[in-house]
């Protein structure tokens, strides 16, 4: 069950070049400078897929952005800004992003640990070739002084239905607030929580170490898995019926619909997945549902579709992708 | 069912509070409940500007590497470079006793100097200066500091 409801992990460290004015106080030469030597050292290292954001299309951009790959403030930097990605695509290295390093391991279910000893063996390489700005008081230097000490940041994707049906979310958030964890919408700072997705991260990052930073948020995220069992058993006891009636109507627009808009699609396939995560619904393969959520986006039907679609051609081939995905895959 | 403050969208952020048995039931589109900050923690994140009071006492600190001034710490909540750190000092420490539950590093070291021995320093130091010569094309120079480099390692290897 906790597969379900703890959706992926992700770690990533913050640095920065010694005696480079940060990025936000740059200018055009100085922050290709950064960039120059981030890819120099970054092709000696391991064989990650380098790209300059200037040379890619904002098709590719967003669909990265969508992939949790880079940050829409990368995006913001495109004249400067550069990634490097890994083949599997679960290690990203942004380049002149907030911090000249934003260094990003992402791994499937609750996997912190191991996402952590991933990039810090990489970060450990780096820091063999780039002379990283670091204070033996304050540990790496970053931008804002919220990221200070360990630049890291281990967050966890969790898919929380019941916490928020059953009116938790705010208790949750504020109990957890408490333990320095705060919660978030899927694509961070500023997002909005669409589909149940929140992401569940560390607040602070000076003063505590990177294992027990890792540790608070798994633990945290353990617990806060554990609510999430609760409130669906909560919902269960109680609202089965109406619980079930809203599962079953939400498959039958999905199935049936002539349009549908990413949003809407996104609210109907959530409860889906909800229903066959608490057997309300029998699905031949579950997981299709988390692959349609993934794959309804303006940007990645236009892919799909092999056309760049308007609105309305979008909507409808969302909706006829997503009824012929879910055709016979009911029990 | 319309967002309750802009009564144009659907609403699609719905939250119930209840205080002593008081419930209050606030329905809102996703434009007006990022105004309302609902789900958003910017504000928790974002370094307390509280110090900033302190400002009155202050000449108009600037960075003498990279010209920031403290009124553009204040704007941005970003410094301008490693070493503001040392030049803005006081208001840093003062913001990182709010924000952070420790004020010393006890994380991973920067691996640099401490694990390295002399001679693996000195490589390390003739390999940035290869690489530097290499982009400048200045391969004389290259092939110089590759015989030293190569002539180091032997040592080492014979050591």
């Amino acid at each position: 069950m906790n597969n379900n409801i703890i959706v992926s992990s992700r770690v990533r460290l913050a640095r920065n070049l010694k005696n480079q004015p940060f990025t936000n106080n740059t200018d055009f030469d100085k922050a290709n400078n950064v960039l120059t030597s981030a890819f120099n050292a970054l092709s000696e290292i391991s064989n990650f897929n380098l790209y300059k954001c200037k040379n890619l299309k904002s098709e590719m951009l967003e669909e990265m952005l969508e992939d949790h790959l880079i940050s829409g403030e990368l995006i913001n930097n495109s004249d400067i800004s550069g990634v490097a990605i890994s083949p599997d695509n679960t290690v990203s290295i942004m380049v002149n992003e907030e911090d000249h390093f934003r260094e990003q391991c992402m791994l499937d279910g609750l996997n912190l640990k191991r996402a952590y000893d991933i990039i810090s063996d990489i970060d450990n390489e780096l820091s063999l070739s780039l002379d990283f700005a670091y204070d033996e008081k304050l540990g790496f230097l970053t931008a804002c002084p919220t990221n200070v000490g360990t630049g890291l940041r281990a967050s966890v994707m969790m898919f929380l239905p019941g916490i928020v049906l059953t009116n938790n979310l705010e208790d949750m958030i504020s109990t957890v607030s408490k333990l320095g964890i705060c919660v978030r919408g899927a694509y961070g700072e500023g997002s909005s929580a669409s589909g149940y997705m929140f992401q569940i991260s560390n607040q602070f990052s000076l003063g505590k170490s990177e294992e027990e930073i890792v540790q608070l948020v798994e633990s945290t995220a353990l617990k806060i898995c554990d609510l999430e069992i609760k409130a669906r058993k909560l919902l269960l006891d109680n609202n089965k019926d109406a619980l079930k009636d809203e599962v079953l109507r939400a498959y039958g627009i999905l199935s049936n619909c002539y349009k549908i808009s990413t949003s809407e699609a996104t609210e109907l396939l959530s409860k889906v997945k909800l229903g066959a995560d608490i057997d309300l619904i029998n699905l031949k393969e579950p997981q299709l549902i988390d692959d349609l959520i993934k794959n309804i986006s303006p940007i990645k039907i236009n892919k799909l579709s092999n056309k760049v679609l308007n609105e309305n051609e979008r909507d409808l081939f969302r909706a006829e992708y997503i009824g012929r995905v879910l055709k016979n895959n009911r029990i | 069912m319309l967002c309750d403050k802009c009564k144009k969208n659907n609403a699609t952020f719905h939250s119930t509070v209840n205080i002593n048995g008081n419930v209050t039931e606030t329905h809102l589109c996703e434009n007006c409940a990022k105004e309302n900050k609902l789900f958003s923690f910017n504000n928790f994140l974002s370094p307390s500007f509280d110090s900033f009071d302190l400002l009155n006492d202050f000449e108009e600190l600037t960075c003498d590497n990279c010209g920031y001034t403290l009124s553009d710490f204040q704007e941005s909540g970003l410094l301008g470079c490693s070493n503001c750190y040392n030049v803005f000092k006081e208001i840093i420490n003062d913001n990182l006793q709010k924000i952070q539950p420790g004020n010393v590093h006890v994380g991973k070291k920067l691996n640099l100097e401490e694990n390295l021995t002399e001679k693996e320093k000195e490589i390390k130091k003739l390999e940035l200066q290869l690489k530097q010569a290499v982009n400048e094309e200045n391969y004389e120079l290259a092939g110089e500091l590759k015989k030293q480099i190569i002539a180091l390692k032997e040592g080492q290897n014979n050591e």
